[in-house]
C-alpha cells in the first residue's frame, strides 16, 4: 500500500500515513492538535485545514464557502491524501497545548486560595505521609521480625491496621542495616532510622515503601481535575500543604469527541477505550514533566495522585467499561472505585505511588462534584447553598449540613466554544469580554491574552449574549433585530439568516471575522434554559425558591471573568443578591487536594456519596416545561428577573406617528431581505 | 349531611377586548362585540360570571375557494366570488362579526397586491357594518406588505388583525398600533411560547389587554384532546392570575373541522357515517361545542346549522 508524507504547518510535524487515511488521522498521528468537536464524523466544521502543497480529494462539504475552497481550505476529517501534502493548520482549528500559561489565565488555574467558600483550613493529616522513626535494634532478648518491628510502631499511636507488600518486606532488612560485602562475606550493622510511606487504602493502610534515613521532609503528591475539556494539575507539597506548582493544557480525548457521549462511542469501537485512556495518560504525562522542570521535584518524589473528574472521565482514566453511562438506567461500571497503583495504569509516577479517584454520584454527577462540595464547604454550613458546576454537562447541587441533592443538565459545549460558529475554548486568541454601546453601533471586545481576536469563548459568548439584548440587536426570543444596526449584520455562510459581526475580518487573526450566527444565540439560550430549569427543578423539588438560597457558589474554569450581572441577564443563574454569589474557580482541583491533605476529608467525601441523593431530571415531568420557559430572556417569568432591564426600545412604539414610520419601514425593510 | 360548598374563587379574571368602533368611537360599525371578562370556568355560572357570551364570526373568503365541500356550496356558492355579498350573506345568517381572510394575496393563490388586498377590505366594510378579523396569507414576506395596507385602509375600524408569531411579530404589531385595531398572538399549543410571542408583542409597546389569544385549532378526532387541554391550562393561568394568559381565544373550527374526512367525504358513506349535508355541519358544531368547555371567546364557523346548534348551547349553558 503506497504512503504519502504530510508535513503540518506552523509545528514543523511530519508524518507518514498510509493512502486513504484522512488529514485528520494525520494529524493525529503527529500529534498535532486540530479541533474536530464532533470526532471525525464531518458534521462540526471545525477540523479546517488549508493545503499548500500537493493534492487531496474527499467529500465537498456546507461547512466551506466557495472562497475558502478556492484558497485551499479543507476539513481535514473529511479528505484523504493524493500526494505528499504540505498543510497548514489556521489559528481557528488550532488547540495551543497549554492553556495560557502565564497572566491572569495561569492564576485563574493555580489559584488555591478558595477565599470566599466555607471550607475550612486543613488539619494536615495527608492521605500518604511519611513517618520517620528510629527503631531499636533487634537483641537476643526482643528478636523481632523486621516487618513486625516497623509494623508494630507504626501502630503505636494509630487505630488503622497495617498492612505490607513482599516488595516492601523484602528490602527492609537492607534499609534498616548498613551491609557490607567483603570477599564473600556479608556483614550486617543496625542503623534503625527508617522512613516509611504509608498510604491510606481502604480500611487500612499500607506501607509503601521505605527509605534509609529521614525524608520525611519532601513529600509530595499531584491534584488531577479531569475535564471534558481541560486537565489541570497541581503539584501539592504534602509536609507544607502547599501548592508548588501547576499546569493546565488540552484534555487530548477531544480529538475522539467534543462530549462525553461522543467519547463514549469512540469507546465502543475497537480499542476505542484504550485510545482514551492511552490519551488522558499521556496528557498526565505532559502535565508531570512540566511540573518536573518548573519546580525542580522529580516524578519519583510524587507519592499519591488524586483525581477528580465526571464519572465518564474517570471510567476512561481505569479503563473501566463506560457504555452504560449514556444507556438508561444510567448505571456506572463503579461509583468508588479502589486505590490502585499509578503504575497499574500507566502513570510514570514513583512505582509504589497510589492513585484515588474521588467517589462518583451517578452516571452525570461525578468525582468533580464530590470534590466541589467539599472545597465549597456547602455541606457543613447551616444555610441554604446552590452549586452550580458550568461546564458542558451542568453539575448542580443543592443543600447544608443537612440534606444534599443534585442533578445534572445535559447542557452542551456552548461554553467551552462547541457547536459555536466562531467558539473556542478560553485560549490565546478567544474573545471573553465584549461590550456593546446602548444604541448597537459601537462594539468593543477584549482577548484572552490581548492580542487579535481567532474566536470567542464562553464568557465572551454570555457577555455578546447579554450585550445584545441590552441593546436591543435581538429581541427576549434571541431573533437578531437587524433594523436596529443593519451595518453589524451580514448574511450568514450557513444559512440564510443574518449573523451579527463582532469583529470584521480586518481585525481579526481570521478571515472569516468573528461573528454570532443566529444557530450560535439559539444553542446558547438552550443551553442556559437547561441549567437555569435544572436549578429551578432541583430547588423546586426540596420545596424552596432560589430567594431561599443564601450562597451561590459557581464552579468552572471561567474564573473571575465572569460577568455576574451578564449571567443574570441572559437568564442563566438566579436574579440573587450579588453577594450570594461567589465564584469558586476549579471547585473539582480544589476538592481534590483538600482530599489529598487530609484523609479525614477523603473520607468525608464517600460520606457525602452516601448521603445525596440524586435528582434525575429527565423522569421530572416539571423539566421540560420549566426549560421552555427558560429558552427566554432572560425567563417567560420577567418577575423571576426584577433587576434585568428592559432592553433598549427600537421596538417600541411611544406614539402612532412613529409607529406609523415603522410600519412603513419594516415593509421596506422586508422587501429588501434584509431579514 | 349537608354538601360541601365547591364553589372556588378565583382572583384572576380574562381580558375584555372589544372589536369594531361605532360612528360615535371613531369608526362605521353598526354595533362592536365585546368578548372575554370570565371570572370562572366556563360555564360554572356558581364558580363566576360570564358577562360576554362566547361570539361567532364567520368565515368569507377573498376568492371561491376550490375545495369547500358540498354543504357550504350550498350556502355560499352563489355569492363567494363576492366578498361584499359573501360578507353579506353572512350577516344575513346571524354573525357577530365577520372572519375575511385574504388568502388571493398568497403568491400562488393570485399574489394579489396590498392595494388590491386593501380594496377588498374597504368593500366589505362597505357591505356590512359588522365588526371584522382579518387575515393576512399566512406567508410572512407577503404579509408584512400587505397587513399595514390593510391596516391603514381600516383605520378607525378596530378590527381583529392576524396573526403574530414568535418569529413574525413587529411589523403587524407597529401596523396595529399605528392605525387602532385589535391584535391576534398565535403560538400553537405552547403555554410558554404563547407567553414569549404575548411578551415579544408587548416589548413594541402593544398593550397586552388589547391582544386575543389563538392557540391553534384541532378538530373532533385530530387531536382535539390536546388542544383541549392547552386551553383549559391557559384559563385557569388566567383566572388564577396570570396577566400574561388573560387575554379572549379565538378558534379557527370552521377550517379544521371541514378538512376532517369526516366532514368532507360524500355520501358514498352515508351508510355507516349519515348523510353529508347533516354530518359535516355536525362535525363543525361538536367540535366548537367540546372547545367552548376549554375556554374560548370566538369562533370561527362556516355552516348555518352549526352556528344555530352553537349558539343555544351557548344560550342554554349560560342560563343553566
Amino acid at each position: 500500500m503506497s504512503s504519502f508524507r504530510i508535513h503540518f504547518l506552523p509545528d514543523d510535524q511530519e508524518i507518514s500515513i498510509n493512502a486513504g487515511q484522512t488529514l485528520l488521522e494525520a494529524a493525529r498521528r503527529a500529534n498535532v492538535y486540530v479541533g474536530a468537536i464532533c470526532g471525525g464524523e464531518g458534521t462540526c466544521g471545525k477540523c479546517r485545514l488549508i493545503v499548500r502543497e500537493g493534492e487531496v480529494e474527499g467529500e465537498s462539504t456546507e461547512f466551506l464557502t466557495r472562497e475558502e475552497i478556492r484558497r485551499g481550505y479543507v476539513l481535514a476529517c473529511q479528505v484523504v491524501p493524493r500526494s505528499d501534502l504540505v498543510v497548514e493548520v489556521p489559528p481557528e482549528s488550532r488547540l495551543s497545548g497549554y492553556v495560557g500559561i502565564g497572566g491572569e489565565d495561569s492564576e485563574r488555574f493555580r489559584d488555591f486560595t478558595l477565599r470566599e467558600t466555607a471550607a475550612p483550613a486543613p488539619h494536615l493529616d495527608p492521605v500518604v505521609k511519611k513517618v520517620f522513626l528510629t527503631l531499636v535494634e533487634p537483641t537476643l532478648d526482643d528478636p523481632t521480625a523486621d516487618q513486625e518491628r516497623l509494623l508494630g510502631a507504626l501502630a503505636r499511636d494509630r487505630q488503622t491496621p497495617l498492612q505490607m507488600g513482599l516488595k516492601v518486606s523484602r528490602q527492609l532488612p537492607c534499609v534498616l542495616r548498613k551491609v557490607v560485602r567483603e570477599r564473600g562475606r556479608v556483614q550486617w550493622s543496625w542503623n534503625g532510622r527508617v522512613t516509611a510511606t504509608v498510604g491510606v487504602r481502604g480500611p487500612v493502610l499500607e506501607v509503601l515503601s521505605v527509605e534509609p534515613g529521614n525524608t520525611s521532609g519532601r513529600n509530595f503528591g499531584l491534584a488531577l481535575d479531569i475535564g471534558t475539556t481541560t486537565v489541570v494539575a497541581h503539584l501539592v507539597d504534602l509536609v507544607r500543604g502547599t501548592t508548588r506548582e501547576a499546569a493546565a493544557k488540552y484534555n487530548s480525548q477531544l480529538t475522539f469527541g467534543a462530549d462525553v457521549i461522543g467519547r463514549i462511542n469512540h469507546a465502543r469501537q475497537p480499542h476505542g477505550g484504550e485510545d482514551l485512556q492511552r490519551a488522558i495518560v499521556k496528557d498526565i504525562d505532559t502535565l508531570i514533566q512540566d511540573l518536573e522542570q518548573r519546580s525542580q521535584i522529580g516524578r519519583g518524589e510524587i507519592q499519591c495522585i488524586v483525581a477528580a473528574g465526571n464519572t465518564a472521565m474517570l471510567h476512561f482514566l481505569l479503563g473501566l467499561e463506560p457504555d452504560l453511562i449514556r444507556l438508561s438506567p444510567f448505571t456506572p461500571a463503579a461509583a468508588c472505585p479502589p486505590p490502585v497503583r499509578a503504575a497499574e495504569i500507566g502513570i510514570r509516577v514513583n512505582p509504589r505511588a497510589i492513585l484515588y479517584t474521588l467517589p462518583m454520584i451517578g452516571s452525570f454527577v461525578g468525582g468533580d462534584v464530590t470534590a466541589g462540595i467539599v472545597a465549597s464547604g456547602m455541606y457543613l454550613a447551616d444555610e441554604v447553598s446552590l452549586l452550580i458546576d458550568l461546564g458542558t454537562n451542568g453539575e448542580i447541587v443543592l443543600g447544608n449540613r443537612d440534606f444534599l441533592v443534585a442533578c445534572a443538565a445535559s447542557a452542551g459545549p456552548a461554553f467551552e466554544g462547541g457547536s459555536v460558529a466562531c467558539g473556542m475554548r478560553a485560549a490565546c486568541g478567544a474573545i471573553d469580554t465584549v461590550r456593546i454601546s446602548p444604541n448597537g453601533d459601537r462594539v468593543s471586545v477584549s482577548t484572552i491574552d490581548g492580542g487579535r481576536a481567532v474566536g470567542i469563548c464562553g464568557t465572551g459568548m454570555i457577555d455578546a449574549l447579554a450585550q445584545l439584548f441590552l441593546a436591543g440587536l435581538v429581541d427576549r426570543s434571541g431573533r437578531f433585530q437587524v433594523d436596529r444596526c443593519p451595518s453589524r449584520f451580514r448574511p450568514s455562510s450557513e444559512d440564510d439568516r443574518p449573523e451579527f459581526i463582532l469583529v470584521p475580518p480586518a481585525e481579526a487573526a481570521n478571515p472569516r471575522g468573528v461573528v454570532i450566527t443566529q444557530a450560535d444565540v439559539e444553542n446558547l439560550i438552550r443551553t442556559k434554559g437547561a441549567i437555569y430549569a435544572a436549578a429551578a427543578c432541583l430547588v423546586n423539588s426540596v420545596g424552596l425558591s432560589f430567594a431561599d438560597i443564601q450562597h451561590l457558589y459557581i464552579a468552572g474554569a471561567f474564573g473571575n471573568k465572569l460577568d455576574v450581572a451578564n449571567c443574570v441577564t441572559i437568564g442563566l443563574l438566579p436574579d440573587l443578591p450579588r453577594d450570594r454569589v461567589h465564584f469558586i474557580g476549579n471547585s473539582s482541583v480544589a476538592g481534590a487536594k483538600l482530599a489529598m491533605l487530609n484523609e479525614q476529608t477523603m473520607a468525608e467525601m464517600y460520606r457525602i456519596r452516601e448521603r445525596i441523593t440524586y435528582e434525575e431530571l429527565m423522569v421530572n415531568p416539571r423539566y421540560m416545561d420549566d426549560f421552555l420557559s427558560a429558552c427566554f430572556l432572560p425567563h417567560t417569568d420577567l418577575s423571576q428577573f426584577p433587576s434585568v432591564p428592559d432592553p433598549a426600545s427600537g421596538a417600541a412604539c411611544p406614539d402612532v406617528a412613529a409607529a406609523k414610520s415603522m410600519a412603513s419601514d419594516h415593509a421596506a425593510c422586508k422587501r429588501g431581505g434584509a431579514s | 349531611m349537608a354538601i360541601p360548598d365547591v364553589k372556588q374563587k378565583w382572583s384572576g379574571r380574562v381580558n375584555t377586548v372589544t372589536i369594531g368602533a361605532t360612528k360615535a368611537e371613531g369608526g362605521t360599525r353598526g354595533r362592536t362585540v365585546t368578548i372575554g371578562g370570565e371570572t370562572g370556568i366556563p360555564f360554572l355560572s356558581f364558580d363566576g360570571e360570564t358577562p360576554h357570551p362566547p361570539a361567532i364570526a364567520l368565515d368569507v373568503l377573498d376568492k371561491a375557494p376550490l375545495d369547500w365541500p358540498e354543504p357550504l356550496r350550498e350556502i355560499y356558492g352563489d355569492v363567494w366570488s363576492d366578498p361584499a355579498a359573501w360578507a353579506r350573506r353572512a350577516k344575513e345568517l346571524g354573525a357577530d362579526l365577520i372572519n375575511l381572510r385574504l388568502v388571493s394575496t398568497h403568491p400562488e393563490e393570485g399574489d394579489r397586491s396590498p392595494e388590491e388586498a386593501a380594496d377588498t377590505v374597504r368593500a366589505v366594510l362597505e357591505a356590512v357594518d359588522l365588526p371584522l378579523v382579518i387575515w393576512g396569507c399566512d406567508v410572512p414576506a407577503k404579509d408584512q406588505r400587505v397587513m399595514p395596507k390593510v391596516a391603514e385602509a381600516a383605520q378607525g375600524e378596530n378590527c381583529l388583525l392576524g396573526a403574530c408569531t414568535e418569529t413574525e411579530y413587529r411589523t403587524l404589531a407597529a401596523a396595529a398600533q399605528a392605525y387602532r385595531h385589535k391584535l391576534i398572538a398565535l403560538a400553537p399549543c405552547d403555554i410558554n411560547k404563547q407567553k414569549q410571542v404575548n411578551i415579544l408583542i408587548s416589548d413594541t409597546g402593544f398593550p397586552l389587554t388589547d391582544l386575543v389569544l389563538y392557540p391553534t385549532t384541532a378538530s373532533l378526532g385530530y387531536g382535539m384532546e390536546y388542544v383541549y387541554s392547552i386551553l383549559e391550562r391557559g384559563r385557569l393561568a388566567a383566572l388564577a392570575g396570570d396577566r400574561l394568559m388573560a387575554q379572549p381565544v379565538i378558534l379557527d373550527v370552521g377550517y379544521e373541522a371541514w378538512r376532517s374526512k369526516e366532514a368532507r367525504i360524500g355520501d358514498e358513506a352515508a351508510a355507516a357515517w349519515g348523510p353529508l349535508h347533516v354530518r359535516g355541519a355536525a362535525w363543525e358544531a361538536v367540535t366548537a361545542a367540546d372547545l367552548l368547555q376549554g375556554g374560548a371567546d370566538l369562533l370561527i364557523l362556516r355552516h348555518i346549522k352549526a352556528v344555530e346548534v352553537v349558539r343555544s348551547l351557548i344560550r342554554d349553558l349560560l342560563a343553566a
